[in-house]
């Protein structure tokens, strides 16, 4: 289960200035020793894009493809902090509510033409038009003024909003621009989901749903020129068949699963031809229990459930130790974290002794704790296609008997677990999240935020911690925001709305032939600039195709 | 006779509208919301409501479901399928997109398993009880046990990981544009490698095991017996007699397999992901595309109406006695 | 009558052998507790993805769970969805069989309609349906099974009872005053056996594969109860360097789906020499 991996960060790192690189690239290259330009990057897909429409994007997926394509407002660089794109500089009102953005005055579509302060308000008002079906990104412009945004002149823009949120600029990197005398035309919603003209450093080839994307370089970019010609996304579902064609050289990078990933860096031939690579990204996996229940109603309960679960074990055996432990929804990683609360202990007998005080007692002898005539039993959702999750899922079910909890396991198809999950009938859930770089927790945990309006699928509520959430986010003094959020962390510790299970670093392979593919914090190899736009192919020959 | 056909085609549409009517009922009492699903694709994400709604409206979902039903009959008698809810597409469109790659594979299975099964099956009906006979159909039958996605599993881990020497999956390799005439054909052929083998080797049985008994049941008849008598040679019994006429009983076999070119590789596209309409079928199960499912659904119980009608008409024909009964 | 068929049986060597192996397997399913080296889900996470060994004689699971174990009570699942899903669809199959050829007319003419409805639906896709509607289980498969399967032992039964009634005997019992279910139970029911037995055998085989398929696409039998198609969706994973799940629960489904298609081709033989070729 992933959530769009939008953009965010402190708002102190906006003044960052243009950074535009110049490179000088050696006019015949024949060996690996320095960047070439040319050559085609052949990507893995691992679900296919919904659209190449920017605005119709739901899944981070639609992004890698949007990401060469488009240009957003904003970017993020390596380390997370806001930079400038399509927009040269940019000011903020005082009151946090107005943004000034100043575009690059060279920009240019595919199309030749000019990106102008109206095609920004263009794309804007189709987000926030519940016709468009921007599902996602309208999110994060839900409080957008449409009637005091305007167009100053050509390059100027005045982006109105009706809150000052401390996590606001950060929305400014889903905002990839389209051209309005292109996408006016037509019918917005059917008529670009195979064609797309954008500001990015590529041009769309072609688009084959179910099989692949083709895009090629640019020769009129307006700004710093990628290295690859050509740019592959396959689309390959199934984790196996990508596995077999990274090996086979069909693609050049793919993110593998940690039982393959740590075999196969073992093996010498491999470590040849591919590079293994792993890194922490804003994702965890965690179980959900919804406290509309009245087994999950009680928080020393869900204490207890969480100890039941042996994540020192699954962390070293099954991840062989590329995963963390998690004390809350924080992560190490960001500034929000609060390293002083405890992770939760494995404590089977501790388990035991809590359900034992609440008068959860096997009065009948069947092996299951029992309390006025009910046992304890429920279902717990796992979402079919992780074989991680099936694995966690039934150990944690063994794990349960030992303390006398009968948890079955329901493996539901998506469509279905997550109709079920968002309705609010299901008992609990293995899922994970993919977070925001901005740590704004506010639509997962605030009382106000169940669901259809957010995401906050246990029915969470505590008043304490929806007064640190409102104040949170709208403090735009980051250390101020870093300290309330270190107080929501102690209070969500304590309530276990979720078990958090762990912190998994998430692994690729990427074939030797692909160089200076790096790690951005957060994001991983890209989505963050110049991130995958700086990456360039050997002159060998094509990799094996098949 | 025009009696039966007109009847025969009555009925073939009644089961047509049962077909629709089960099929529609079925896909919505399944429990998953397919725009829900769209717009999530799996995850829990913020969902702004009236964007649901909207799209709901858009595909007539926020109706009674006989209303639905009745839109989309309406639509098919125009032929319009209606859109796709995943793809955002006439549902035409990507149907034929992806139909004939299933029906290449299929129809090079089914004929390469009719080579070799219908000669195997006449012979093993020449020889019944003798070595030939019963070797050809134990090792048919092992065939026929071998569960497909097992043998694909191995197939693919052999031939494709181990020994590298053919393609893992998909219809085409990169650069088939480019490539010369010669070239894309031996590229074709490399990658259909695989998925025929695994669809052929089950076909096998069915073809061996149907015309031997057609050509058994033939010489059982009197007519065969009468030449026998008359001291017509076994080959030739078994040329001019035996084999002609169990050609009837083949073809039709043969015409009522043609639905199963659509149908029948569903498995074998998803583990080799030959993007066909096997494929999308399975697809559009899990994400519950109503449209596809549905236009699907209608194109092969049409097709295997047809072929069943086709079959029993054939039959008419050639026998007097249901051509009486359909009188009556 | 029947030593007769029994002597025919047992001419062939490879039907005696299946015989042989499916009584085998059923008494290894019965007795799977008592037989089993460890106990299916005991999961030990040291032990994960371990090579065939003399602890563990077929090798671990991405659990650590012993695969011979998983595999022996993997063996009920099949067997049961086997068995009941045939004799489900034999006692639907026959019913309405039955019903049409006996009482032809307005019945004939309903059970003939639904049969050709459910052979033109697309198998997979009803099957699924069923699964998706209901949790996924061990019932829901079955029901699945039995819904889509009756329609050959209807066609035949049908068939059968269409040829036989009008035949003396039949005539013979109504003219006596004998009452319907009574000519159809004790009359007309015997004499479409065979071919209905000789198409239950195919039926078996058939389910297990089913199972075993859909086990293998994530829609089979709820976790953690093991089926041999399950052990295989894991392995899919694991395929490059943990043989041993792939091979093991691949060549059981192998050798139980063949021993049960090898006696329903003996059996046509022997019983019903004239029958159609079901497959």
């Amino acid at each position: 289960m992933k959530r769009w991996v939008a953009a965010s960060l402190s708002v102190l790192a906006i003044l960052g200035g243009c950074v535009q690189r110049e490179r000088t690239v050696p006019a015949a290259v024949e060996d690996d020793s320095h960047p070439r330009r040319g050559g085609t990057l052949y990507r893995r897909l691992e679900v296919d894009v919904v659209s190449v429409n920017p605005v119709l994007a739901t899944t981070r997926y639609d992004r890698l493809v949007a990401n060469y394509l488009f240009t957003p407002l904003v970017n993020f660089d390596d380390e997370l902090r806001i930079i400038p794109a399509l927009a040269d500089s940019w000011t903020i009102s005082p009151d946090g509510r107005d943004y000034t953005f100043k575009l690059n005055e060279n920009a240019t579509f595919a199309d030749r033409t000019p990106v102008r302060a109206s095609d920004v308000l263009f794309t804007l008002r189709k987000i926030v038009d519940p016709q468009s079906e921007a599902v996602q990104i309208a999110s994060g412009f839900d409080q957008v003024d449409m009637t005091r945004s305007r167009v100053v002149d050509d390059h100027t823009i005045v982006i109105a909003f009706r809150e000052a949120l401390a996590s606001q600029l950060s929305q400014f990197n889903n905002l990839l621009i389209l051209p309005e005398h292109v996408y006016a035309r037509g019918n917005f919603r059917n008529d670009y989901n195979l064609q797309a003209t954008g500001s990015g450093p590529y041009r769309l080839v072609r688009r084959v749903p179910g099989k692949e994307v083709v895009m090629q370089r640019r020769m009129d970019y307006w700004s710093t020129q990628p290295y690859v010609d050509t740019v592959v996304f396959k689309v390959i579902t199934n984790e196996t068949t990508s596995w077999n064609a990274v090996q086979h050289g069909d693609v050049d990078e793919t993110m593998l699963h940690s039982d393959i990933w740590m075999r196969a860096r073992a093996d010498a031939s491999l470590q040849r031809k591919l590079d293994f690579r792993q890194f922490y990204g804003l994702s965890y996996n965690y179980i959900a229990w919804n406290e509309r229940n009245p087994l999950f109603s009680d928080k020393r309960v869900r204490r207890a459930l969480s100890m039941s679960l042996d994540v020192p074990s699954i962390i070293k055996n099954l991840y062989g130790g590329t995963a963390r432990a998690l004390n809350g929804h924080f992560m190490p990683d960001q500034w929000a974290y609060n390293p002083e609360v405890p992770v939760v202990p494995f404590d089977p007998a501790g388990a035991k002794q809590i359900f034992t005080s609440l008068g959860w007692l096997d009065t009948n002898g069947d092996g299951v704790i029992d309390k006025d005539g009910k046992p304890f039993k429920f279902d717990l959702i796992i979402t079919a296609g992780s074989v991680q999750a099936l694995t966690i899922g039934q150990l944690y079910q063994n794990a349960l008997k030992g303390v006398g909890v009968d948890c079955e396991l329901a493996v539901l198809d998506g469509a279905t677990a997550i109709q079920r999950i968002l309705a609010g009938n299901y008992e609990s859930a293995y899922l994970s999240w993919d977070l925001d770089p901005d740590p704004d927790p506010f639509q997962l945990f605030h009382s106000s935020q169940i669901p259809p309006r957010g995401q906050n699928v246990v029915y969470y509520s505590n008043s304490d911690a929806d007064k640190l959430m409102e104040q949170a986010r709208h403090e735009l003094d980051t250390g101020k925001r870093a300290a309330l959020y270190r107080r929501l962390q102690v209070i969500l510790a304590d309530d276990q709305p979720y078990t958090w299970v762990n912190q998994p670093s998430v692994k690729w392979a990427v074939n030797r032939r692909v160089h200076n593919v790096r790690d951005g914090k957060g994001f991983g190899l890209f989505l963050w600039y110049p991130g995958e736009l700086d990456w360039w192919v050997s002159s060998g020959p094509p990799p094996a195709s098949g | 006779m025009l009696v039966y056909v007109v009847r025969r085609l009555l009925y073939a549409l009644l089961t047509f509208l049962g077909i629709t009517v089960a099929t529609f009922a079925l896909i919505h009492s399944v429990p998953g919301d397919p725009v829900l699903f769209y717009v999530s694709r799996g995850s829990l994400t913020h969902i702004t409501p009236s964007v649901l709604a909207s799209i709901r409206h858009e595909y007539y979902l926020d109706e009674p479901l006989p209303r639905q039903y009745v839109h989309w009959l309406g639509g098919v008698m125009r032929l319009d399928f209606g859109q796709s809810l995943v793809e955002r597409q006439p549902v035409a469109r990507v149907i034929f997109e992806k139909l004939p790659r299933t029906l290449l594979l299929n129809a090079i299975a089914f004929v390469i398993a009719a080579a070799i099964g219908i000669p195997v099956g006449l012979w093993s009906a020449a020889r019944a009880g003798r070595s030939f006979d019963r070797a050809s159909a134990v090792s048919f039958f092992l065939l026929y046990s071998l569960p497909t996605f097992w043998v694909a599993l191995l197939l693919m881990q052999f031939f494709s990981v181990k020994l590298g020497i053919l393609p893992v999956l998909g219809l085409t390799s990169d650069g088939y544009a480019e490539m010369t005439r010669a070239q894309q054909l031996v590229d074709r052929i490399r990658h259909l490698m695989l998925p025929v083998a695994v669809l052929t080797y089950g076909q096998l049985a069915i073809f061996a095991r149907f015309s031997r008994s057609a050509v058994r049941e033939v010489i059982r008849q009197d007519f065969v017996t009468t030449a026998r008598a008359k001291g017509v040679g076994e080959a030739g019994v078994m040329w001019r007699h035996a084999f002609r006429n169990a050609l009837l009983p083949i073809i039709t076999l043969i015409g009522l397999t043609v639905p199963y070119l659509i149908s029948g590789s569903v498995i074998v596209e998803d583990i080799f992901q030959w993007d066909g309409v096997g494929l999308l079928y399975f697809d559009s199960i899990r994400a519950r595309d109503y449209p596809i499912v549905m236009a699907l659904t209608v194109v092969t119980a049409m097709m295997t109406l047809l072929a069943t009608l086709l079959a029993d008409l054939l039959y008419a024909a050639a026998d007097p006695r249901v051509r009486l009964e359909a009188k009556r | 009558m029947r030593f007769e068929v029994w002597q025919n049986f047992r001419r062939s060597k490879l039907a005696i052998v299946a015989v042989a192996y499916v009584a085998l397997i059923t008494a290894v399913a019965v007795a799977a507790p008592l037989l089993s080296p460890y106990a299916p889900n005991e999961a030990n996470l040291t032990d994960r993805l371990q090579p065939p060994s003399s602890r563990h004689l077929l090798g671990t699971d991405d659990l650590g769970r012993d695969v011979l174990a998983r595999m022996i009570h993997g063996s009920r699942v099949s067997l049961v969805v086997g068995y009941s899903a045939t004799v489900l669809s034999l006692i639907i199959g026959s019913f309405l069989g039955a019903l049409a050829g006996y009482y032809g007319g307005v019945a004939d003419w309903i059970v003939s309609r639904l049969i050709e409805i459910v052979l033109c639906f697309p198998f997979l896709f009803l099957v699924l349906g069923i699964v998706a509607l209901f949790k996924p289980s061990l019932y829901s498969i079955l029901v699945a099974l039995a819904l889509t399967s009756w329609t050959t032992e209807a066609r035949f039964v049908r068939a059968e009872f269409l040829r036989i009634r009008e035949l003396d005997y039949a005539q013979a019992a109504r003219a006596s005053g004998a009452r319907d279910p009574r000519i159809i139970f004790r009359h007309l029911l015997p004499n479409a056996l065979a071919p209905v037995i000789v198409s239950a055998s195919f039926g078996v085989a058939s389910a297990i594969l089913i199972e075993s398929a859909l086990s293998f696409l994530g829609f089979g039998v709820a976790l953690p109860t093991s089926s041999w198609g399950s052990i295989l969706a894991v392995a899919q994973e694991f395929v490059s360097y943990a043989w041993w799940l792939v091979v093991f629960p691949g060549t059981a489904i192998f050798l139980t789906v063949a021993a049960f298609n090898l006696i329903g081709d003996r059996l046509r033989d022997v019983l019903d020499p004239r029958g159609d070729p079901v497959l």
